[in-house]
């Protein structure tokens, strides 16, 4: 290779430096591409690295955008969506409320070994023409500022040293985050938590964790398909991972805030498994008869920065070098798909001679925004862990807002928008941001005003219902909205999900029944509605009569959820020490049959 | 499961669901004339059934069923099915053509 200027080079070849890599040369088939990797193959199988469940728009991304959706489907498991079992603290799981998807999803998500995954990902790499150094390392970065080259500093197999010169640097050395501490910028992360994971050698079918006298437990689970779930076990500050691999591993992990436990308490494999028995006394006993194959704590995981991407200067953070947040829904190769994307465009306007310091900064704008926006969803969000009556109905808005926001922009290829028409469709995006904030208060204050109840459990809660509103809205993905279309798209979820808040609203307001306080903390969020009286005289009517006048995503929370129900004052009298005015443009509905 | 108490069960899912009260559904009310059910509570219907029956019902089956003792009748036979290992139908996954 000599000392010729790389056009791109790579530090850290794990799933985001892989990734991007190969999207580089797919798009550009001659640009010169070097990764520096510092674990040369072979890679364990199984226990190699956190990161293993893919979401949506992060397997749209590996499926589509690198094309490697029959791979996946071939050598990896089809994921059953995200399952929760959620319950009070000492519940047995058949006990908890179950959350979970009625039928497996059309949109596709996958269960994925990350040891086989980078494996084949570095072959990959390689046939696609990119320079992969394996068990080399990056010991120093000179950043090059306003045009200049950068230079960097690996020490080769052989420990020799060496230089390599490029125009763009990416960093993807995940924990290790080069670039950041090289410029300093590293910041403490939110939320406050922390996990520890290993592996066993056997398929772990949840349904082994629980008696079989539980008939309709275990009946419920028809296609036999519960164990291909990311499921969660959670109880109060805590959820615990079951992660099923195709090589024939169950991937197991505690994530916990720091308000409800100390991670030194499950910090060393006996610790955990000690930890496990005191909260998970069903895994604790399948447990005790396996071995562990492997361990790790990560104290803290959160981890932010002052900034992670420069167009100016040509680098970037990719993947969990930049930042990381929570891992509860899985987003981690979301991120990864955000970012990666963004660079890629960045390189070929570079190269193409297109580039402007006004798209760079718009596109990174926007990765910004997301970032922030995602935060807000997960950020805290211990207090939900636990508490089911809270926590369905958060999750229903959580999967109607990604699925409508960040997935609709992603799968549409927002991000090969030219400026202007980004601009727009950011302005509409951010609108939706906007009212994201709204619900996250909305449940904040939900979890805060509310006592969990446990006699009204329901013992499942379908997410989503099916046939229904959510789950339209997540097979409206595969519905393109490219280019010119998708602005209105995003327009269409912005009523949408304005309607979504308010009957989420109602419904935490009939259920607490604080409805000064509930008004009062979604006035200071900002937060206005348009109720018409006909909406809110209709709770009177009977059902067959009420069914006719609410929207399908309010029948379709009373399908999931049960019908709200508090202490029997009438919803209009709520509203009005809400402090909220009822739009009585709209006609009430006529009572046509006694009520029974 | 005997007949009767397949019954005491579906009036439980059907009284819970639905905001009916248990006394009014007797073995021959119709689901949807009587009850005022329709095609989205059918659906429910079926996947709360599956509690009860460990098996996905096939919809050409379901489609036919107008009265609460044709529910018990159905929900009997899926169980007599289940235990004599009877394969489920072959049906096309949810979702499919959309
Ligand atoms: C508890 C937890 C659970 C998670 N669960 C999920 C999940 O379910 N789904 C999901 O999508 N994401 C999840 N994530 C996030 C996921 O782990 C990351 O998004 C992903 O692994 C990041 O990939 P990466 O390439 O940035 O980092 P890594 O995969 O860590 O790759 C970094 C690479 O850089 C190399 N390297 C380091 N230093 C040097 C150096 N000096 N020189 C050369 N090479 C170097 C390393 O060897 C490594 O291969 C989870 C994260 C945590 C903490």
């Amino acid at each position: 290779m000599g000392n010729d200027t790389l056009d791109v080079l790579i530090c850290g070849g794990g799933l985001a430096g892989l990734t991007c890599a190969l999207q580089l040369r797919h798009a550009m088939p001659d640009l010169r591409v070097t990764v520096v990797e510092a674990q040369a193959r072979p890679l364990p199988v199984a226990c190699h690295k956190v990161g293993e469940s893919s979401v949506e728009l992060g397997t749209h991304y590996l499926a589509e955008v690198l094309g490697l959706g029959e791979y996946l489907r071939r050598e990896h498991l089809p994921k059953n969506g995200l399952r929760f079992f959620v319950g009070p603290p000492d519940t047995p799981i058949a006990e908890r409320t179950e959350i979970g998807p009625v039928e497996s999803p059309t949109v596709p998500s996958f269960q994925m070994d990350r040891g086989k995954l980078e494996t084949d990902l570095r072959r990959m790499v390689e046939d696609a023409g990119v320079t992969l150094l394996e068990g080399a390392k990056v010991v120093g970065l000179t950043l090059g500022e306003g045009g200049e080259l950068h230079v960097a500093r690996i020490v080769m197999p052989d420990g020799a040293e060496r230089q390599l010169t490029a125009r763009w640097l990416f960093d993807a050395a995940g924990r290790r985050r080069l670039i950041q501490r090289e410029l300093d910028m590293a910041r403490e992360g939110k939320p406050v938590a922390s996990s520890a994971w290993f592996r066993i050698h056997e398929k772990l079918e949840v349904g082994a964790l629980v008696p079989e006298h539980e008939r309709r437990w275990h009946a419920r689970d028809v296609d036999h398909t519960r164990w291909l779930s990311t499921n969660h076990l959670m109880g109060p500050g805590y959820w615990v991972w079951l992660i099923p691999l195709s090589t024939g591993y169950t991937s197991i992990g505690i994530v916990t805030d720091h308000l409800h436990h100390d991670p030194s308490s499950y910090g060393r494999k006996d610790k955990a498994l000690a930890w496990i028995a005191e909260h998970e006394p069903a895994l604790s006993r399948w447990l005790s008869t396996r071995e562990l194959e492997d361990f790790k704590l990560l104290r803290h995981y959160s981890a932010a920065s002052e900034r992670v991407f420069s167009g100016k200067d040509r680098w970037a953070c990719l993947g969990e070098s930049g930042q990381f947040l929570d891992p509860l829904y899985s987003p981690g190769t979301d991120f990864v798909a955000n970012f990666n994307c963004v660079a890629t465009r960045l390189v070929r306007e570079d190269r193409a001679g297109t580039s402007t310091p006004e798209l760079a900064d718009e596109l990174i704008d926007m990765l910004t925004g997301w970032t922030d926006d995602c935060l807000r969803t997960v950020g805290d969000n211990g207090v939900y862990f636990g508490r089911a009556e809270v926590f369905a109905p958060k999750l229903w808005w959580d999967f109607t807002h990604y699925w409508d926001c960040a997935c609709s922009y992603f799968f549409n290829r927002g991000y090969e928008l030219d400026l202007e028409d980004h601009r727009r469709v950011r302005g509409a995006v951010e609108q939706l941001f906007r009212l994201n904030e709204q619900a996250q208060d909305l449940f904040d204050s939900w979890a805060e005003l509310g006592a969990s109840d446990q006699q009204r459990r329901k013992a499942f809660v379908g997410l989503p219902p099916y046939p229904g509103f959510l789950t339209d809205r997540h097979l409206a993905l595969a519905k393109p909205a490219l280019g010119d279309a998708l602005r209105p798209r995003l327009e269409e979820h912005i009523a949408l999900q304005r309607s979504v808040l308010q009957e989420l609203f109602l419904r935490a307001l009939t259920e607490l029944g604080e409805a000064r306080a509930l008004g009062d903390s979604m006035r200071s969020a900002g937060w206005r509605p348009h109720l018409s009286a006909e909406r809110i005289a209709c709770e009177q009517l009977p059902r067959d009569e009420r069914l006719e006048h609410i929207s399908s995503y309010a029948r379709d929370m009373d399908r999931a959820f049960g019908r709200a129900r508090g202490d029997g004052t009438p919803l209009s009298t709520l509203l009005t020490l809400a402090g909220f005015h009822v739009d009585r443009g709209a006609s009430t509905p006529k009572r046509t049959r006694p009520s029974t | 499961m005997t007949r009767d108490e397949i019954l005491k069960n579906v009036v439980e899912i059907l009284a819970d669901s639905f905001e009916l009260d248990p006394e009014e559904i007797k073995p021959e009310s119709t689901l949807y004339e009587e009850l005022g059910l329709d095609s989205i509570d059918a659906v429910d219907i079926f996947v709360q059934l599956r509690e009860l029956t460990g098996r996905r019902p096939d919809p050409d089956v379901a489609r036919e069923i107008r009265t609460v003792e044709e529910l018990v009748s159905f929900v009997e036979s899926e169980l007599a099915a289940a235990a004599a290992g009877e394969p489920e139908p072959e049906l096309p996954p949810p979702g499919a053509g959309t």
